[in-house]
């Protein structure tokens, strides 16, 4: 009896699959479950450690990227998992995370298919954790705002204008205004890592340069008065960790050795 | 001296100031050590009350290893080995000269021999072969990148491959002699 039930429940239950099978028409019949290693923290309950939750994802059924992995868990799997996300495009920076190792935006990464191999995924390095993926930026926009990222003059033209500046000049800003303040470079950062409480870390030195070789900018004495001291600049001892990892191709290390120049050059 | 603030007055600012406010010369910016934090004033007493709770993220131990880093870090394992050995000696030799110890480079030579066991003095060897030949091999790529050469994803990788490969044969030929 018990016999007859169990194959008569198979039956049912591939016909089920069948029906939806046939009706999604193009999907290939063998899944492929990639594993998913999250580190996870929540704030309710603090004296629960951090801890790696894992979570099995069809990559026939997902996106490529790991961030359409990321939302397919949270929509299917576990409503809890947290973690920032926008545009899902490279352009607002909110998904920067630690994937495989490497601080990168989850957007642009894309799943490794290599379904044996499991992927980690941290929040970005060395940075206080206020849930899951989800890290504690304050001091990092801070440091930003503290070397006034905004063009400084005393004198404005007569004709109430812009302030007109050459083809040249302009040219120097490509490769720095690309800059979406991700946080990948400078959470990938040792001396960041160790001193980012005064340091101020590959981003934000790649800002301060882009308003130093600004040729409508009045302010450079200061803004280089500002990076004369032992901590601000030159804790950065040329690790090229930042450039390494750059989601957006740019490269902080060259714009830290520009401004170390600058500095050396003129007293 | 009235050029030295201490670090107590300038932790009371929220932003770091610029050296003009201090009335420092020009030319004495570089001797100033000074640990200005950037800090949020009105949020900070909230926010230190928190951060006592958050975790800090893993950091040293899931990075993936690569060139930039790595090598990094062995320019520092060298020349924090290097520079023990080689202060030691010199500032031994100083103090000896200073207080009339009568310690010399033979009697050290001696100390070494009679006290280090074999093993230690060949493990000894090997390193401080190879530990020179890298940490001088890669202190002039840091000497090249600092006037702004090299200074890319292929010139790192590039230039690292070079200092393994010439500091493997420059280590090889010093513990051969």
């Amino acid at each position: 009896m018990a016999l007859i039930q169990r194959s008569l429940f198979r039956f049912i239950a591939r016909r089920g699959v069948a029906t939806t099978e046939s009706a999604m028409a193009t999907h290939s019949t063998v899944p492929k479950m990639k594993t998913f290693k999250v580190y996870r923290w929540n704030p309710d309950k603090p004296a629960e450690k951090p801890h790696l939750q894992t979570y099995q994802v069809d990559l026939n059924e997902c996106g490529p990227m790991v961030l359409d992995a990321l939302l397919k868990i949270k929509n299917e799997q576990d409503p809890t998992l947290t973690f920032r996300r926008s545009c899902r495009e490279g352009i607002c920076g909110s998904c920067a995370m630690n994937i495989e190792g490497r601080n990168t935006l989850a957007c642009l990464c894309k799943i490794d298919t290599n379904v044996s191999k499991q992927e980690k995924i941290y929040p970005l390095p060395h940075m206080f954790i206020v849930k899951d993926l989800v890290p504690d930026l304050t001091n990092f926009y801070q440091q930003y705002k503290s070397i006034k990222p905004y063009l400084q003059r005393s004198s404005f033209p007569a004709d109430g204008k812009e302030v007109p500046q050459s083809i040249e000049d302009r040219k120097k800003l490509d490769g720095l205004y690309e800059c979406i303040l991700c946080a990948c470079c400078s959470t990938s950062c040792p001396s960041y890592w160790w001193n980012q409480e005064e340091y101020l870390g590959p981003a934000v030195l790649l800002q301060a340069y882009r308003w130093l070789i600004d040729s409508r900018d009045q302010a450079t004495r200061q803004r280089k008065d500002m990076l004369q001291n032992s901590m601000s600049l030159y804790r950065c001892h040329t690790i090229m960790n930042c450039t390494r990892t750059c989601p957006k191709g740019l490269n902080p290390g060259l714009a830290i050795a520009e401004i170390k120049k600058k500095l050396a050059l003129s007293a | 001296m009235n050029v030295i603030q201490t670090s107590k007055t300038l932790t009371k600012r929220y932003l770091p100031i610029a050296n003009s406010q201090l009335r420092i010369l020009p030319t004495q910016h570089r001797f100033i050590v000074y640990n200005e934090k950037v800090r949020a004033p009105s949020e900070s007493k909230e926010l230190v009350g928190r951060r006592k709770q958050r975790p800090i993220s893993p950091h040293l131990t899931i990075y993936e290893p690569q060139i930039p880093w790595v090598l990094s870090a062995l320019h520092r394992i060298t020349g924090i080995y290097l520079g023990l050995i080689f202060f030691s000696c010199t500032i031994l030799l100083g103090v000896s000269s200073i207080f009339n110890l009568d310690i010399s480079t033979k009697k050290m030579k001696d100390w070494y021999k009679r006290y280090i066991p074999t093993y230690a003095s060949v493990l000894n060897r090997i390193l401080l072969s190879y530990f020179v030949s890298f940490h001088s091999f890669n202190g002039i790529r840091h000497l090249v990148w600092d006037t702004g050469r090299q200074l890319s994803n292929q010139g790192v990788i590039r230039t690292g491959y070079v200092v393994i490969g010439l500091s493997t044969l420059v280590g090889t030929y010093l513990l051969s002699i």
